[in-house]
């Protein structure tokens, strides 16, 4: 295989181009299906993804890319690189993660961000910052379905 | 005629969806401005994001906060309550959901005797253990688990528990049976199971009476109950052999085995029960020259 065949080129929303190792990129599962049908060149175009976020992408693929000879990172290390990759996003990278993670259908990361998400979310507060639900309750049948539930409000 | 009316009750209706949209885009603004205040990143508006993947987040909430969100709004309520909402729950690999249940019996006083979980966080070879006092007074006998669901046995009826929501549900005696008819003395078990195709959960109730004569004779009778609303116990395989079960069972793809016996000394047997045609057999357990088997009592 030569050089260039080991090679993709990945073209995010916004025209940013990012060259990245075959075995990289496969870990895509919508990369790979479009691989596979041979239905593109050697670049790639990703509709739905920012450049911001495809490089957050590419870099955890890399991290969890298993390549000859230099998979050899420990489970443990990777779990901690993990943590230390969701911590300090924000809440919209982490969302824009979440729907990038779908979109290109990589499981793994779509589980690390969706429980990011999920351990940021404690409160009710939380809940109402992160995610755009409206409450449809009345005052009473709100006090209601609480009340039904006490034992989840204290700590 | 008709049909103008029709444009014209169609336009109305529009209005009406347009004045609607303008409603809730006013709220919208209104909570994303009140987000925003909360926010340290500016111009942060949650995107709208579809159920799947909603689901997938919320799934991976703990329990508590599950029960705890569910007064938000009409939508969760639903959607914490649906099947398809409680699969995923429960068969994330990070479900925190499972933990290690523990029933301390006090055969003296019933009434002492204990659950006990072992805490989410800790990791179960370090054994710590809390009293779960959401299940006072459990007195429960022979305790079995199933995907998040416990089942005991009180007073001879069986219970299911879901420590998950804290519901307690006490399901209604075999009234029907012969052998609690006719006799004073019985063995009664409980085995709960789940059946993946048709996802159902079921009970299998188990009613033996073992006659104190010589010839130690046994009978007994299957009952199944499927857990939902309106169920009720159906006798099942009304010619298997009579057999007394062990405590032991497995669940597994679909198939309950538990070891009974066919007679009580002897006879040890494994019997396999597919959970969704309700269908069972037997077959004998191997065994070795010399192999002793614990008698019952």
């Amino acid at each position: 295989m030569s050089k260039s065949e080991k090679k993709i080129v990945l073209k995010s929303l916004d025209n940013e181009a990012f060259e990245v190792e075959k075995a990289v990129a496969l870990q895509s599962q919508t990369i790979w299906v479009m691989c596979e049908d041979k239905c593109v060149g050697n670049e790639i175009p990703l509709e739905n993804v920012t450049g911001q976020i495809l490089a957050k992408v590419i870099d955890y693929c890399k991290k969890h890319a298993v390549v000859d000879g230099d998979g050899d990172e420990s489970s443990e290390e990777l779990k901690n690189w993990d943590t230390e990759f969701t911590k300090n996003m924000d809440q919209s990278t982490l969302f824009n993660m979440i729907l990038a993670a779908n979109y290109l259908n990589i499981k793994s990361l779509l589980n690390l961000t969706c429980q990011a998400v999920a351990d940021k979310t404690k409160t009710i507060d939380e809940f109402h910052t992160f995610l755009n639900i409206e409450n449809n309750f009345t005052p009473e049948e709100e006090a209601q379905i609480c009340q039904e539930n006490l034992w989840a409000f204290d700590d | 005629m008709v049909r103008r009316s029709l444009v014209i009750a169609i336009a109305a209706r529009k209005e009406k969806r347009r004045r609607l949209k303008t409603k809730r885009r006013l709220v919208r603004r209104r909570r994303r401005q009140t987000v925003k205040a909360i926010q340290d990143s500016e111009n942060w508006v949650a995107p709208e994001i579809n159920q799947d993947l909603l689901t997938e987040i919320l799934a991976r909430l703990p329990a508590k906060s599950v029960m705890r969100f569910k007064c938000i709004s009409k939508f969760l309520l639903s959607l914490f309550s649906s099947r398809d909402f409680c699969n995923r729950f429960i068969t994330l690999p990070t479900s925190q959901s499972f933990g290690l249940y523990m029933s301390l019996l006090d055969h003296e006083n019933y009434s002492k005797s204990l659950l006990l979980s072992s805490a989410p966080s800790t990791c179960p070879s370090s054994l710590e253990f809390d009293h779960d006092l959401t299940i006072r007074k459990m007195r429960g006998w022979y305790l079995r688990a199933v995907r998040g669901f416990l089942c005991f046995t009180v007073f001879k009826k069986a219970r299911v528990y879901n420590p998950s929501t804290r519901q307690l549900v006490i399901l209604p005696a075999v009234v029907e049976s012969n052998v609690i008819a006719e006799e004073d003395v019985y063995k009664i078990f409980y085995f709960i199971c789940y059946d993946p195709v048709n996802d159902q959960y079921k009970l299998l109730c188990s009613i033996t009476q073992v006659s104190d004569n010589m010839l130690l004779e046994i009978r007994s009778e299957l009952w199944v109950f499927v857990l939902e609303a309106g169920g009720s116990w159906k006798r099942v395989a009304k010619d298997f052999p009579c057999h007394l079960p062990d405590g032991l069972e497995l669940n597994m793809n679909g198939v309950l085995y538990y070891l009974a016996w066919t007679d009580l000394h002897t006879s040890c047997v494994l019997v396999r029960f597919d959970i969704r045609s309700e269908e069972l057999d037997m077959l004998q357990v191997p065994r070795k020259a010399g192999d002793v088997l614990t008698r019952l009592d």
